[in-house]
């Protein structure tokens, strides 16, 4: 019966106390007055190599099962992508020959801020928060490939997020899905800036919200929406989406939609980080 | 020692489970919350401490890589953990409802306190959609979860339990 009362009296201590560390924690960090990056290094440094191995393991196990498909399905499947392959290579000669053309009248004008320019290092997705969505994610290359913190980070269809923290071979990225995350952005077509960000209540939908548009531009569903000259941040001229609702908001004074996002949330394996922060010219 | 072990151990794998469970579960499904299961499932089988320090170090570790706020997930977790561990006195292991219960109730209030500090931080007020948008989905996967990897943490405990009791007795005695 005392020991009963004794381990009792304990945990209620032990409670106390780890309250107190997690509240000092928080306050700590909210006033970035401790810095977690080199604990977060050393985790990390163990366990990245870990959650590589086991992602690979899950991919080759789901990887097995895709292939699983009937004769059937494969035959159709191979003849759709036949005609896919004849159309695209008389898409790629005419795309070619437009490539050259543009080259040299980029030289004739020495334009070069083309986002293909950039020097890019392409990323598995290796680990990722908890989400339906991928808020948050760990990338397989880090500060040994030239990854540093505010590179922007893309996937096949656009602009996916920003490089927020990096290990020596690991890189935490915030995608632009994330509650609270806003990119400064134009829609391309009029170059007018707006703002785009994360909204909580989207993300399901894969949706981000558009705000801060003025009232007088005009704007059709499914334009392009790409990142603005004066983000800070993110380069220029990054695809971000399409518009997907727009429409005055309450005041009057803005309008407000829904973007689509050009790059596909729910299926993001493979990133590519630009290896080039945008230069603002004056502090950070 | 060994049992500190073994827990830093699960610990460790069921946070690597967790981050890497992507790769399994097709993307339109729901990801459980395998942490907050573990937490649950210790502070039932082994009483408030263990539940506490589980929840403490296992929220520690996803804040160091995933948490909007360092400190705020072990902090939900250390008292998801002492609260669990207040049945541990009447709770047989043997019943698989009860932690399905409990780690469904538990999901709900830390998804509340995360929507809260959302709230603070962000401002967002529309609730209902965050509430059949992420709330809803991930306790139906936990609770679902909870079925198989409960089942996984008491074998494991039974492990530890079996050590403990060892240690304590005198040879003669032992079963």
């Amino acid at each position: 019966m005392r020991k009963k009362r004794g381990s009792f009296l304990k945990s209620k201590y032990m409670l106390f106390i780890l309250t107190a560390i997690c509240i000092a924690l928080i306050g700590l960090t909210l006033t970035s007055a401790l810095p977690i990056d080199p604990v977060r290094n050393t985790v990390g440094t163990l366990i990245i190599p870990l959650q590589n191995g086991l992602n690979r393991a899950g991919s080759w196990m789901t990887g097995r099962r895709s292939t699983q498909k009937t004769a059937d399905e494969l035959q159709l499947e191979n003849d759709e992508l036949r005609e896919k392959v004849a159309n695209l290579q008389e898409q790629n000669t005419i795309l070619t020959e437009n490539t050259i053309e543009l080259e040299e009248l980029r030289e004739l004008y020495n334009v070069d801020r083309e986002y293909a320019y950039y020097d890019k290092v392409a990323a598995d997705v290796i680990a990722n928060d908890t989400g339906n969505w991928y808020n948050r994610f760990t990338i397989n290359k880090g500060e040994n490939d030239g990854i540093h913190t505010d590179m922007n980070v893309l996937s096949s269809g656009g602009l996916v997020g920003i490089v927020t923290e990096t290990g020596p071979n690991w890189a935490t990225v915030r995608s632009v899905i994330d509650d609270g995350c806003s990119v400064s952005s134009m829609i391309l077509v009029t170059s007018d800036n707006c703002i785009v960000s994360g909204d909580m209540s989207l993300m399901e939908q894969g949706k981000l919200v558009l705000t801060d548009l003025s009232v007088d531009v005009s704007v059709s569903v499914g334009e392009k929406v790409v990142t603005s000259n004066i983000s800070d941040k993110y380069l220029p001229g990054i695809l971000i989406g399409y518009v997907d609702e727009i429409g005055e908001d309450q005041n009057h004074l803005m309008q407000t939609g829904t973007v689509l996002p050009a790059a596909d949330f729910s299926h993001l394996d493979h990133v590519l980080v630009i290896l080039e922060t945008k230069n603002t010219g004056g502090t950070p | 020692m060994r049992k500190n072990l073994i827990m830093a151990l699960l610990i460790i794998g069921t946070f690597l489970i967790q981050s890497t469970l992507r790769a399994v579960i097709p993307a339109q499904y729901t990801i459980p919350d395998l942490m907050l299961i573990l937490t649950c499932s210790m502070g039932l089988m082994r009483g408030k401490k263990s539940g506490m320090l589980t929840g403490f170090f296992g929220g520690l570790l996803y804040d160091l890589f995933y948490g909007p706020l360092f400190g705020f997930t072990a902090l939900c977790y250390l008292y998801i953990g002492y609260a669990n561990g207040h049945l541990y006195k009447v709770f047989f292991d043997e019943d698989i409802r009860v932690p399905m219960a409990t780690v469904g109730l538990s999901e709900f209030v830390y998804k509340l306190a995360v929507f809260i500090v959302e709230f603070v931080l962000n401002s967002r007020y529309r609730f209902g959609a965050y509430l059949s948008g992420t709330i809803l989905p991930s306790v139906i996967a936990s609770i679902l979860f909870t079925i198989l990897m409960y089942t996984v943490y008491r074998l494991i405990n039974k492990k530890i339990a079996a050590y403990e009791a060892e240690a304590r007795q005198s040879p003669w005695l032992r079963r």
